[in-house]
């Protein structure tokens, strides 16, 4: 970008420094096409998919009209005020299912790209692929085929259930638990490929380094391993936190009464309802929660743990 | 842990004044009957070497020779496939890293990126749990003993080559070890800047007064600091010895090479005396060679190093009866500042190589000429 900046050279121009100066210029003119040209991809791309749908979002917000008459931007804020009061609980849901099952993603995906990345030897691409093998199935069936799982009827608590093992008010499927649970089973590969692209990193001379000066295996995960794959954890708490917390199709197939969150509420006002002005209302509030938690989050984590000491 | 006793003050002093007591110092490591394998690759075979309270003892050898595998079993990173490792007499063979009064500088250094000078110096004594002020004590001391008293608030990626490498140091230094382990550390830097490492290393070895085992395939370097050296080759320990005795009597052709150019020469057994054996040449000339070597039948493998060896035109000189003569023609004169290289071709066709410092300008004999070698029996060594 800073070819941006003019550089004049100072002082009497001779005849041959003159020549050179248009060159120069010229020079300077076409590196400025190249990186114009380098950039409009990805200009384009988002203002297609980002500029152009969050501005039509907020226009929508604050219409008023239906879909048949169509919509008129009158600056009307009602979508705003009836997000906040009528689904404060739905809020509230997606953003404890989005902590925990992150929290639950971090505490199983590390653990595990820990021991891949440092045990793992020749076999580590193997082990990375049998992770993401269940992901090839779409999400839709892994999340139904966790109904059968779980179904209070199901191969696991039927059995349970026959032999008496369970009392009668035991129940996995429609509750919370159930939701998180899925939730964290979905978004596990994407905690652990930044968190093992962190670990691979990590020089073994360090674990070396730290057992020769009296530190404990788990001693040398907290104080080396683990400040050192920060910018992997950031990186995978922020795919599954923002992911989790936007996510619906979970809710609806393994939650139940009481378990409600706000993308399912989106997605009904959108599609069920038609009340696109609340709809969109609903999404940059959301947008705009996401956004200060993943601030506040990345504030708190500070830039020097963030680039595994890397920055200044 | 066990064996590591602190005695605040007294230790304290230890490091700033240095150790002179020779008595009741430890720090005596001893390899018995060493291996170890990998898979079947043999990296280290048999290795017996026992390594003195407080001295500098460098392991020396070419590149795969087992320098480094020997190094990280003393260190515990590595299990010998068979034999015993002995510190002070108690063993320790199979105790993990931080079980030892032991410490390592690293090849690549390994300090921790994330934590600036300091911390990487207190990681270790954090870690035993010593109070902070004692840790400030200490990790003062070495800073200064290293001067980097204005870098600890530096990350080690703001630091030169040399600085990193000393940070290495002290963070080893700091935990007091009865032996620190150092992996070709001055490899990384220039060569100016690793000589001058070279001597403040052995500077601070003799303030602390911790036995050093220290890894190079630089001969020149083991040779410039080094009480003794262990010359390695495949896996296998060639000989031990002060620098003066392994580069004047090598016992292993090996040796005789790898610590600098050797001239090998092979004779014929004629006699022997107390000190010598006189031995015939291919081209006939009888010269004598030390006693000392092994002797298969009748052949006599020697060699004579080429700074050993003077060159003069026939008959000019006076020689006492211990000193060998014999003739060649020169072949090749190289001048290269403060000293000149010739070859020189015996009657029989053997090469002899000689340098000889360059009284006169340029050299001071040219191709061709008929020349004299002469050098003092004891001045050879016999293989
Ligand atoms: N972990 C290992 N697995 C297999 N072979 C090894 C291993 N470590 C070292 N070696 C082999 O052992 C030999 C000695 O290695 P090393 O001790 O590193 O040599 P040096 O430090 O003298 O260069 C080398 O041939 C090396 O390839
Ligand atoms: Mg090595």
């Amino acid at each position: 970008m800073t070819a941006t900046a003019e550089i004049r050279p100072a002082g009497r121009v001779g005849r041959p420094e003159r020549h050179q100066r248009y060159s120069e210029k010229s020079k300077r003119n076409r590196r400025r096409l190249t990186i114009i040209f380098l950039l409009l991809p990805g200009l384009l791309w988002l203002a297609l998919f980002f500029v152009l749908p969050i501005v039509t979002l907020a226009m929508m917000s604050v219409s008023t009209g239906n879909v048949g008459q169509g919509w008129s931007v009158v600056g009307d804020l009602s979508s705003y005020q009836q997000a906040f009061s009528g689904y404060l609980p739905e809020f509230l849901h997606s953003l404890e299912f989005g902590v925990a099952s992150t929290v639950l993603a971090l505490l199983i995906a590390y653990p595990a790209a820990y021991w891949i990345a440092f045990y793992g030897g020749e076999k580590k691409t193997a082990y990375i692929l049998v992770v993401l093998l269940p992901f090839y199935v779409s999400s839709l069936i892994r999340t139904i085929s966790w109904q059968f799982v779980l179904a209070d009827n199901g191969v696991i608590f039927g059995p349970l259930r026959r032999l008496g093992l369970l009392p009668s008010n035991f129940h996995v499927l429609a509750t919370p638990v159930a939701v998180v649970g899925g939730l964290t089973y979905a978004q596990l590969p994407f905690m652990m490929l930044p968190i093992f692209a962190a670990l691979e990193r990590v020089d073994p001379g360090f674990l070396e380094a730290s057992r020769d000066l009296y530190a404990s295996r788990w001693e040398t995960v907290r104080r080396i391993v683990v400040p050192l794959s920060m910018p992997g954890i950031f990186a995978g708490v922020l795919l599954t936190f923002i992911s989790a917390t936007g996510d619906y199709v979970n809710e609806i197939l393994l939650g139940g009464t009481g378990t409600g969150v706000v993308g399912a509420v989106i997605r009904s006002q959108f599609l069920v309802n038609l009340d696109y002005p609340l709809a969109s209302a609903i999404s940059l509030v959301l947008m705009v929660a996401l956004l200060i938690v993943v601030l506040a989050y990345s504030k708190a984590l500070g830039t020097d743990d963030l680039m595994g000491g890397a920055a200044v | 842990m066990g064996a590591q006793v602190d005695v605040g003050n007294e230790s304290t002093s230890r490091v700033a004044a240095g150790a002179t007591d020779h008595d009741g110092r430890s720090g005596h490591l001893a390899l018995e009957n060493v291996t170890k394998r990998f898979s079947d690759f043999v990296a280290v075979e048999n290795l017996d070497l026992a390594i003195r309270s407080g001295e500098f003892i460098s392991l020396l050898g070419p590149s795969g020779c087992g320098k480094t595998t020997t190094l990280r079993m003393l260190g515990g990173f590595e299990e010998p496939t068979s034999g015993r490792i002995l510190l002070d007499g108690v063993e320790i063979t199979g105790l993990p890293p931080y079980r030892r009064d032991i410490n390592t500088v690293f090849q690549s250094y390994a300090l921790f990126p994330h934590l600036d000078v300091w911390e990487n110096i207190a990681y270790g004594l954090k870690r035993k749990k010593i109070a902070s002020s004692e840790i400030n004590t200490r990790a003062g001391e070495v800073v200064e003993l290293v001067g980097l008293s204005q870098f600890t608030k530096r990350k080690p990626r703001e630091l030169s080559g040399g600085q990193q490498q000393r940070v290495a140091l002290a963070r080893a230094l700091v935990n007091r070890p009865k032996v620190l382990l150092l992996d070709e550390p001055l490899s990384a830097l220039d060569v100016k800047l690793r000589k001058q490492m070279q001597l403040e290393l052995k500077r601070i070895q003799r303030d602390v007064g911790v036995s050093f085992v220290f890894v190079t395939h630089d001969q020149e370097e083991a040779m410039t600091m080094s009480d003794r050296v262990a010359v390695m080759s495949k896996g296998r320990l060639e000989q031990v010895g002060s620098p003066q005795e392994i580069y004047s009597r090598p016992e292993t052709e090996f040796v005789a090479t790898f610590l600098g150019a050797a001239n090998l020469l092979r004779g014929t057994f004629i006699s022997s005396s107390a000190e010598f054996w006189k031995v015939k040449l291919a081209n006939s000339s009888e010269i004598l060679v030390p006693a000392t070597g092994k002797r298969d039948g009748v052949e006599v493998i020697f060699g004579v190093r080429p700074e050993k060896i003077s060159i003069s035109k026939p008959g000019e000189r006076r020689l006492a009866d211990t000193t060998n003569r014999i003739a060649g023609r020169v072949s090749q004169a190289v001048f290269f500042g403060v000293a000149s290289q010739y070859q020189v071709v015996l009657t029989d066709g053997t090469e002899v190589s000689v340098y000889q410092q360059n009284f006169a300008d340029g050299v001071s004999h040219v191709a061709g000429e008929e020349v004299e070698l002469c050098w003092q029996a004891d001045a050879a060594f016999t293989l």
